[in-house]
C-alpha cells in the first residue's frame, strides 16, 4: 500500500513536470504590412520588428526561376496567431510561413489564381483574418486558407 | 472610332481607378499620413512669415480630420508614436516656429526704434559739437559759460555713447551668432541682411558714429576714467565691427554695391584709435600745463620722453645761473605734478596701451634723479660716522686686548 502511494505520487509529479507552460491570450498581429525591398542577395530586412531573411527560395518556388527575386518587393504581414503570410506582385499564391528553429517554414501555400499572377496585392490586417486586396477584389485569409471571398466588382 | 476608343479607354481608367479606391489598402493609408505629416513638418520649416505659420495650423486641422477615421490602424502603426502624438508633435513645432518669428517680429519693430533714435541723436550730436566749438571760440571764459560748456560736453558723451551702442546692437542683431562662429549664410538670409542694412543706413551710421567721436575726442580734454571708457567702447565696437564687417563686405559686394564705404569703416576706427591716444598726450600736457609747465607738443612715447628730457636738461642747465628758480621748479614738476599724477596714474595707463615703453619710462626717471642731484645737495649722512667711530673703537680695543696679553706672557715667563 506504501508502495502504491509512493508510486502514485511519483506519476503525479512527473506528469505536473510534462505540462507545457502556456500564456494566453496572446496577440501576434501586425497593424499593418511591411513592404519591403529585395536586396541583391535576395534579402529583406525588417528593423521594426527586427526580423531579416532570404526570399530566394520563396521566389523560386512561385516563378521556378532563381533570379525572379531581383529588384522585387515583398509584402509581409503577420496574423493574430503569429503565422506570416507574403506575397508579391504577379505571384498566383499567397504563402503562409511560421518559425521553426532559425527558418521561415512553409506551413500553407494559398492559391488565389490559378492562370495569371496578381496584380498590386496588398495585405490588411482584419482580425481574425488578413485581408487580401488585389486589382478590385479582396479576399479573407487564415493561415488555413481563403475563408470567403467578397463580391467582385 | 477613334473617338469612341479613346472615350471608352477613358471610362476604364476611370472605373479602374474606382474599384482601387474601393479596394483601400492600410499600408496606403500610413504612407500617405506619413507623407502629409512630412509635408506639413516641411512647410514649418521652410515657412518664411507668420502668416504663413497661421495657414499651416489649418492645414494641420484639415489633415487631422482627413485622418481621424484610420486613427486606430494608425496608432497601432506610427510606431513608436501614435495618431495624436504625431499631431500633437506637428503643433509644437508649429508653436515653437511662430514663436520664433514673433521674436524676429519684435527685434525688427526694436531695430525700427532703434533707427529713429539713432537719427535723433545724430541730430543732437553734431548741434552739439557746434555748440561746444562756438563755446570754446568765445573770448570770456566766465564761470557761466564753463558752466555751460561742461553741460554741453557731458550731454555729447552720453548721446554718442547711446548711439554707439544702439548702433552695436542693431549690428549685432542682423547676423545670426552660429555665422560669425564660422557658418555659412543662406541666400535668403544674405538678401534679409542686405535689405535691414540698407533700411536702417547701417553703414552711413556706423562712419558717422566714429566720426562723431573722433570730433568729440578733438573738441574735448578728458580725465583718465572718460578715456577709459571711451577706449572701451572703440574696442568692443572694432571687435564687433572685425567679427561681422566681413559677412557684410560679402553681401554688398556681391550685390555690385560701392564698398568703398565699408572699407573707409576700418581706418576709421583706426583714426578713432589714434584720436585717443592724442587725447591720452594732450591730457598729460593739460597738467602739466595747468601747473605752469609749459612743454612742448608730443604724440607719442618717443616725443613725450624727449620733451621731458629736454626740458629738464634744460632746467639742470639754469640751475648754475638760478639754483633756486630751478629748485622751485624741481619741486612743482615732482611734488605737484610727476609723482602726484603722471607717474602713479598715467604711466601705467600709457605703458599698459603700448604708449610708452620701460627703457622710455626708465630715461625719465634717471633725468629726474639728475635733476635732483644738481638741485638738492644730498644731506649729511650722520649714520655712516657713527659707524665708522664704532669700527675704529673696535680696532683700538683688540689691539689693547692683544698687546696686554703679549705683556702677561712676558711676565710669566721671566718669573719662571
Amino acid at each position: 500500500m506504501k508502495t502504491i502511494k509512493y508510486l502514485a505520487f511519483l506519476s503525479l509529479f512527473f506528469l505536473s513536470a510534462c505540462s507545457s507552460l502556456i500564456l494566453k491570450p496572446a496577440d501576434f498581429a501586425w497593424p499593418v504590412e511591411t513592404v519591403l525591398k529585395v536586396d541583391s542577395t535576395g534579402t529583406v530586412d525588417i528593423p521594426r520588428y527586427s526580423i531579416a531573411f532570404n526570399t530566394q527560395a520563396l521566389f523560386l518556388k512561385e516563378t521556378k526561376d532563381s533570379s525572379a527575386y531581383k529588384n522585387q518587393q515583398i509584402r509581409v504581414i503577420r496574423n493574430t496567431k503569429g503565422f506570416y503570410f507574403m506575397v508579391a506582385n504577379n505571384f498566383k499564391n499567397v504563402y503562409v510561413f511560421k518559425v521553426d528553429d532559425g527558418t521561415f517554414r512553409l506551413d500553407k501555400k494559398i492559391e488565389i489564381s490559378d492562370t495569371t499572377g496578381i496584380q498590386n496585392p496588398a495585405f490588411n490586417q482584419r482580425p481574425p483574418y488578413i485581408e487580401l486586396v488585389y486589382g478590385n477584389k479582396k479576399v479573407n485569409l487564415t493561415e488555413k486558407g481563403i475563408e470567403k471571398e467578397e463580391a467582385k466588382k | 472610332m477613334k473617338k469612341i476608343n479613346i472615350l471608352l479607354m477613358f471610362i476604364t481608367i476611370i472605373i479602374a481607378s474606382a474599384s482601387l479606391i474601393f479596394a483601400q489598402q492600410d499600408y496606403q493609408i500610413v504612407q500617405s499620413f506619413k507623407a502629409k505629416q512630412q509635408q506639413i513638418h516641411d512647410s514649418i520649416k521652410t515657412a518664411s512669415s507668420l502668416d504663413q505659420l497661421k495657414k499651416i495650423h489649418i492645414q494641420i486641422d484639415r489633415f487631422e480630420n482627413e485622418f481621424i477615421a484610420h486613427k486606430s490602424l494608425l496608432d497601432q502603426s506610427l510606431y513608436p508614436d501614435n495618431f495624436n502624438t504625431t499631431i500633437e508633435k506637428l503643433n509644437n513645432q508649429l508653436n515653437l516656429r511662430e514663436q520664433d518669428y514673433t521674436q524676429i517680429t519684435t527685434l525688427q519693430v526694436q531695430v525700427s526704434e532703434m533707427k529713429i533714435q539713432i537719427d535723433s541723436l545724430n541730430i543732437k550730436s553734431a548741434s552739439l559739437i557746434n555748440q561746444i566749438q562756438q563755446i570754446q571760440e568765445e573770448s570770456s571764459k566766465d564761470k557761466e559759460t564753463i558752466a555751460k560748456l561742461e553741460k554741453s560736453i557731458n550731454e555729447l558723451r552720453f548721446s554718442l555713447h547711446r548711439r554707439d551702442r544702439l548702433i552695436m546692437t542693431m549690428l549685432d542683431s542682423l547676423i545670426p551668432p552660429s555665422i560669425i562662429e564660422g557658418g555659412k549664410l543662406t541666400s535668403t538670409e544674405k538678401s534679409e541682411i542686405y535689405s535691414k542694412a540698407k533700411k536702417n543706413d547701417l553703414i552711413y551710421n556706423i562712419k558717422k558714429s566714429i566720426n562723431d567721436n573722433v570730433k568729440f575726442l578733438e573738441v574735448t580734454a578728458l580725465n583718465l576714467d572718460d578715456i577709459k571708457a571711451i577706449r572701451k567702447q572703440q574696442k568692443d565696437f572694432q571687435k564687433l565691427w572685425q567679427g561681422i564687417g566681413p559677412q557684410i563686405l560679402d553681401i554688398y559686394s556681391q550685390r555690385k554695391q560701392n564698398v568703398k564705404n565699408m572699407k573707409d569703416i576700418d581706418s576709421a576706427f583706426v583714426a578713432w584709435n589714434d584720436a585717443i591716444n592724442q587725447e591720452v598726450w594732450n591730457s598729460i600736457h593739460k597738467i602739466f600745463a595747468n601747473h605752469g609747465i609749459n612743454l612742448n607738443e608730443f604724440s607719442d612715447g618717443e616725443g613725450f620722453t624727449e620733451t621731458l628730457t629736454t626740458y629738464i636738461a634744460e632746467e639742470i642747465k639754469s640751475a648754475s645761473v638760478d639754483m633756486e628758480a630751478s629748485r622751485s621748479a624741481y619741486k612743482t614738476f615732482v611734488d605737484s605734478v610727476w609723482f602726484v599724477t603722471i607717474k602713479p596714474i598715467w604711466i601705467p595707463y600709457l605703458a599698459e596701451n603700448k604708449m610708452l615703453t620701460n627703457t622710455e619710462s626708465d630715461t625719465i626717471n634717471i633725468k629726474i634723479s639728475q635733476w635732483q642731484s644738481a638741485v638738492i645737495p644730498s644731506p649729511f649722512n650722520w649714520l655712516y660716522v657713527v659707524i665708522a667711530v664704532l669700527v675704529i673703537f673696535i680696532v683700538i680695543l683688540l689691539f689693547r686686548f692683544k698687546s696686554s696679553k703679549k705683556e702677561n706672557t712676558k711676565s710669566e715667563e721671566s718669573k719662571t
